[in-house]
């Protein structure tokens, strides 16, 4: 089965099936907002204009200004930008790591996957905020720690939903048929249980996207994700705590949109895994 | 099952030895001088000193982990730089109360997923399940540190029904104690009981389709008892699985929570002391973190043991 094959034909499920359509067209929104945030935002993120502190939703200022009178619609918008490149970079990490391991784990089995496992195990015991709270400590807060640590927590998941995938299949009558033909290992990896492991492989993106921005908005609130001035939504939020009874609108778009971005990589992991995985349908 | 649970105890064991070395690491990896990092430019010569005690800086790599791993086996986990107090104290004080927070919203999390699973599983395809899984799938996509600012704004600042911290001591009564609780364990459990929600339903729907559940039906069984005795408990097998290993992270979840409601626990320490630069008590810290965790997971598993009994442990 050649890759781009389940990619086209995912593709056209997802237009049939209700939750992965949903969750598509949310995520295809936010997408066009981070590409044309420039386009999208009548100001920068962060010009200020100081006499407009604290000002409620109006015509100029669609949701707001902050405690600087930054306009928080166009930090919203550019804050797209961050939490769909932060989550997109550990999704790839995760994957880049996840996968190979995952695939000589279960193909080749024997101590490597012993070993392997062990080390996952050891990983699941950190949360994802409490690993790049750890890793903050080392080399101090910023994108660049949330991102390792999240890349880290990540990808034993991707191996290990990978590891299962491939021990499955390493006993396809069809990866037999192909060892006894005579192909290598290498091959048979690439030819046969890579792309079979493809489907299970994109519902784990996408959700592991969803779990990235929550996390990220997270580890931002506490002050050890990006740092000011960049329009991070976590960082909008974390602005907003000292000025709730003056300006309550500061802590709540920028969590809108965490959530409208999250619930459409959600509905689209739940959707994809009920188009690829039939057998799990409805399952968590 | 006492065969089982020293395999699973003997098998936690490297677990614990490689997290204690990841934990012990964080030294060895600041750039530059630990005592600098710690004390700025200028430290003094006691400050020297107490690093120096604490890591054994002087030794190989090797003796400074087992010294370390051996003080923390004894409960000595050094002195907070920040502090000045024994760390093992530190903890002790506040540990009960992120358990206490975890607690409340295991509770909350209990009480809200399981009738609302039944509901949506027992009345699949209908509005009720609609409206109901989708609000889980929302729950599960709103950081819980927002629904904790959202709980604050409305019904702290707004409505005046709570108060905007978290704690109250235990002198105040402990009614007054539940009372500050209720925001921060609805904030916090209500993401637990989305997962639980979420496998309930998918577990009993796969339950009743099951021969056996056919059989209680043309037995005249009602379509309560059948729902209830028969197929809730198998349903709740996988559910207790997975909410059972949602709660070690339920601990790193309530770092952020704490910060929010100001609530004097593990979480809101561990941010002083990163924020201090106490290490020590960072190290400390995040070691009961994972201890705990690795403990969840094994209790998780011997309860489903508990439930079921066709488990065998071996």
């Amino acid at each position: 089965m050649n890759v781009m094959n389940v990619v086209r034909d995912a593709f056209y499920k997802v237009k049939r099936n209700k939750k992965a359509a949903v969750g598509a067209l949310i995520t295809l929104s936010v997408i066009l907002v981070a590409i044309l945030a420039p386009v999208i935002a009548p100001y920068t993120y962060r010009e200020m204009h100081v006499g407009e502190r604290f000002e409620g939703p109006s015509r100029e200022h669609l949701m707001g200004t902050d405690y600087y009178g930054r306009d928080a619609f166009s930090r919203v918008v550019y804050g797209a930008r961050i939490s769909l490149s932060a989550a997109l970079t550990v999704a790839l990490l995760a994957s880049v790591i996840g996968v190979p391991v995952g695939l000589a784990c279960g193909y080749f089995g024997g101590i490597l996957d012993t070993v392997v496992m062990r080390l996952a195990d050891v990983v699941f015991t950190f949360h994802s905020i409490l690993m790049a709270l750890l890793i903050g400590a080392i080399i101090g807060p910023g994108l660049r720690t949330v991102t390792i640590a999240l890349a880290i927590v990540y990808s034993p998941q991707v191996a290990r939903l990978i590891r299962g995938e491939a021990l499955s299949l390493r006993d396809e009558e069809f990866v037999e048929a192909s060892r006894a033909v005579g192909a290598s290992p290498l091959r048979i990896i690439v030819r046969h249980v890579l792309p079979n492991s493809v489907a299970a492989l994109l519902v784990q993106f996408s959700l592991i996207m969803a779990f990235s921005i929550l996390a990220e908005a997270g580890i931002t609130y506490l002050g050890f994700g990006t740092q000011p001035p960049a329009p991070s939504w976590g960082l909008m939020l974390e602005g907003g705590r000292n000025y709730m009874r003056q300006a309550p609108h500061i802590s709540i778009f920028p969590g809108v949109a965490i959530m409208y971005t999250v619930v459409g990589f959600n509905f689209l992991g739940d959707g994809l895994r009920d188009i690829l995985d039939p057998r799990m349908k409805g399952a968590q | 099952m006492w065969a089982y649970l020293g395999r699973r105890i003997l098998i936690l064991i490297p677990t614990l030895i490689l997290v204690s070395i990841i934990v012990f690491s964080v030294i060895q990896f600041i750039p530059g001088d630990p005592v600098q990092a710690m004390f700025g430019m200028d430290p003094m010569p006691e400050q020297i000193e107490q690093v120096r005690r604490l890591y054994h800086l002087d030794e190989p790599v090797p003796v400074q982990y087992l010294l370390w791993a051996g003080n923390m086996l004894r409960g000595d986990m050094g002195e907070s730089i920040s502090r000045r107090r024994p760390v093992a104290g530190m903890i002790a004080e506040r540990l009960p109360r992120s358990m206490l927070l975890a607690g409340a919203s295991i509770l909350v999390a209990l009480v809200m997923a399981l009738p609302i699973g039944v509901i949506s599983a027992a009345k699949q395809n209908t509005w009720w399940d609609f409206t109901l899984s989708a609000g889980a799938l929302v729950s599960l996509s709103m950081p819980g540190f927002w629904k904790g600012i959202l709980g604050l704004l409305i019904f702290s600042v707004m409505l005046g029904w709570f108060p905007t911290s978290g704690w109250a001591p235990l002198r105040e009564g402990i009614g007054t104690v539940l009372y500050h609780l209720v925001l921060p364990s609805l904030a916090l459990g209500t993401g637990l009981a989305a997962v639980g929600v979420r496998i309930l339903r998918s577990s009993l729907l796969e339950v009743l389709r099951q021969e056996y559940i056919t059989v209680a039906r043309s037995k005249g069984l009602t379509e309560r008892v059948v729902l209830y005795r028969h197929a809730l408990r198998n349903a709740l097998i996988p559910t207790i699985t997975i909410v059972g290993m949602q709660i070690g992270y339920l601990l790193g979840g309530s770092i952020i929570i704490e910060q929010v409601f100001s609530y004097p626990g593990m979480g809101l320490q561990l941010i002083q002391a990163l924020t201090a630069r106490d290490y020590p008590l960072i190290q400390g810290q995040i070691l009961i973190f994972a201890t705990f965790f690795v403990l969840v997971n094994l209790a998780t598993d011997l309860l489903y043991g508990v439930i079921n009994p066709k488990i065998r442990y071996n």
